[in-house]
């Protein structure tokens, strides 16, 4: 391993610096102590936080998606920008990107295992799947996803001379990546939109949304870790590629933001209540603010000004990427949780039918759930720091 | 199954029969009845709706479990194996008529001094099997549904809900039987199925 003398002797990569690398370690060890009780009371007092029989999907599944839109996007938009727009800076990102990758389907693996009744059964998914359930498939491509990324990983960690042997092989796996990368996504996808008794969420764009949810999403965190982690900073190059990127990013979030609002406006115009009940919920029921604050404001509107009057300056391209990816977080949990928080057509008098804090179509995530998701962020967290350390940094010290 | 919505009081002893019968924890209910309002004063009437599970013929819930969990029995019966069921509640957002619950453990004695009963410990013979309501082990962490007490059926015996309509309003047969009451009960006109749309073709009829 580089002794810290060496490493602080390298200019470029952030966590290069001893201190940047405690600091990210510190922080990932705080939010799995901060999380740790949550999934104490998940693991060993089985406790299911607010989720309810009528709402049996909430804030775990909502960030699942998140992360896997975020470990997939991120990888299609690098192959996509590297492949067809020729962006030369960023050939050095690319473990970066893989890294980043692998650390958030990690944190997604983790909390939908603990979203499960039985999490210790998650083995019956490989041993004795039904290959006609999306569910399977989801797991099975994830899987594969992570194979993928891990052995593309460890030829980084080898070093630079296995990662020019196996340049070949590396190559195919990249290749291959792209298309699991996609199909997981449409899978995702189509777990939700095949769902014919969620109306809100029965629909045939619903995989294409999340696609291009997935690659905006992916380019907000590429552009990121671009701007902290290229190998190329201080550079002129590294303004260039990060101004770039921005534009990109700036169309990318036009288009998202068109897509929602076509898909929005089908749903709203003919105000089918089994359809636009969702709708409604997301946009003006009690949790209106997410929507309308967080997302819009602080994670479209934000990043707009930002990117569209000063897209030619380093801070304001970062502030962009990361009120995008805050603001963000709450599209996939405002899919998921309006899609079921209401009772379906003719059923309406369930409601009132049975009364147990279970059943209700009430569900506002409570504090072990967010301690939960705080825990798979600090997993995510821990895996980048080290990951960084002992598989980035030395491969990149070696280009250096 | 047929229900008689004309004769149905909504009393609820259906639901309360089947609670006693799978001993269901709380929070976990396979047969509530619904109320419904029609018409605006003074000219108003109730209609009590029980919903069991519909035992759809193409069940929704029996394609999304990712580890084949769920089945249609030959008899027509949506059956679970809480042993291989992992809890990931797919089949719960598949199913249309919020059929599906999911057991999260609760006692109906949780949050009070003395919590966990011994009756509340008492097994079930759900499915043929002895369960036992303990935390971490099936049904705990599963999700459960209406299977017409099929432990009652596959011994000659008809489902709790049945037996206990004070009003007889649920019939219970062989729709395939031409001689069966039930048979007879949906050629009439006055039969219904929920969210029939839907093509789920419920084997639950409702006369109205």
């Amino acid at each position: 391993m580089a002794s810290t003398a060496t490493a602080t002797a390298v200019p470029g990569p952030r966590l290069n610096r001893t201190i940047d690398y405690r600091i990210s370690l510190t922080l990932a060890f705080i939010a799995l102590l901060f999380g740790a009780y949550g999934v104490l009371r998940v693991l060993v007092f089985k406790d299911h936080g607010a989720l309810t029989s009528y709402v049996p999907w909430g804030l775990w599944v909502g960030v699942y998606v998140f992360l896997v839109w975020l470990e997939v996007g991120m990888i299609l938009t690098y192959f996509l920008l590297r492949r067809f727009m020729q962006i030369e800076g960023l050939r050095l990102l690319a473990p970066v990107a893989m890294l980043a990758a692998i650390s958030a389907l990690l944190g997604a693996l983790f909390v939908i295992g603990m979203d499960l009744g039985h999490p210790f059964r998650f083995w019956k998914a490989y041993l004795q799947p039904n290959f006609g359930s999306l569910m399977s498939w989801m797991i099975w491509l994830h899987t594969l996803y992570l194979v993928i990324l891990t052995a593309e990983l460890f030829a980084y960690f080898r070093g630079k001379n296995y990662v020019d042997r196996w340049k070949i092989y590396l190559n195919f796996l990249t290749y291959i990546s792209i298309p699991i990368g996609v199909l997981l996504i449409a899978v995702i996808g189509g777990l939700f939109g095949v769902v014919a008794a969620r109306p809100f969420w029965n629909a045939s764009v619903l995989p294409l949304m999340f696609f291009i949810a997935s690659l905006v999403a992916g380019l907000g965190l590429l552009t990121l870790l671009h701007l902290l982690f290229s190998p190329t900073r201080g550079t002129p190059q590294y303004k260039a590629t990060a101004i770039q990127m921005a534009r990109v990013f700036l169309a990318a979030i036009i288009i998202g933001l068109i897509a929602s609002l076509a898909n929005g406006l089908v749903i709203a115009y003919p105000n089918v209540p089994a359809h636009a009940e969702g709708l409604k919920l997301v946009l003006f029921g009690p949790y209106w603010w997410t929507i309308w604050i967080v997302h819009l404001g602080i994670g479209v509107l934000v990043p707009l000004l930002l990117l569209s009057f000063w897209r030619t300056r380093l801070l304001a391209i970062g502030a962009a990427s990361i009120c995008y990816l805050i603001g963000f977080t709450m599209v996939p949990v405002n899919i998921i949780i309006p899609g079921l928080a209401y009772p379906m057509p003719t059923m309406e008098g369930i409601k009132e039918a049975f009364y147990h804090s279970k059943l209700t179509f009430d569900y506002t995530p409570m504090f072990m759930e967010w301690q939960v998701v705080v825990f798979a962020v600090g997993i995510s967290l821990l895996v980048f720091t080290v990951g960084y350390r002992f598989i980035v940094e030395p491969y990149l010290r070696e280009h250096h | 199954m047929v229900i008689d919505l004309r004769k149905c009081t909504g009393c609820n002893a259906c639901t309360i029969a089947c609670i006693a019968e799978n001993h269901l924890p709380a929070g976990v209910v396979y047969r509530p009845v619904m109320e419904e309002e029609l018409g605006t004063y003074p000219n108003v009437s109730m209609r009590s709706t029980p919903r069991p599970c519909m035992q759809c013929e193409t069940a929704p819930c029996v394609p999304v479990c990712p580890v084949h969990a769920t089945w249609i029995r030959p008899d027509g019966i949506v059956d679970m194996d809480y042993d291989q069921c992992i809890g990931c509640r797919y089949c719960m957002t598949a199913c249309p008529y919020h059929a599906r619950t999911f057991d999260f453990g609760y006692n109906y004695t949780t949050g009070t001094p003395e919590p966990n009963q011994p009756y509340e410990r008492v097994p079930n013979f759900e499915y043929g099997k002895r369960w036992e309501q303990r935390r971490g082990r099936s049904p705990t962490g599963n999700v459960r549904k209406c299977h017409f007490c099929s432990h009652k059926l596959d011994a000659g015996m008809l489902p709790s809900c049945v037996t206990s309509c004070i009003g007889y309003a649920t019939y219970f047969g062989d729709a395939n039987d031409p001689d069966s009451l039930v048979a007879e009960l949906i050629s009439r006109g006055n039969k219904i199925r929920l969210k029939e749309e839907m093509g789920t073709r419920p084997r639950v009829y409702y006369l109205i």
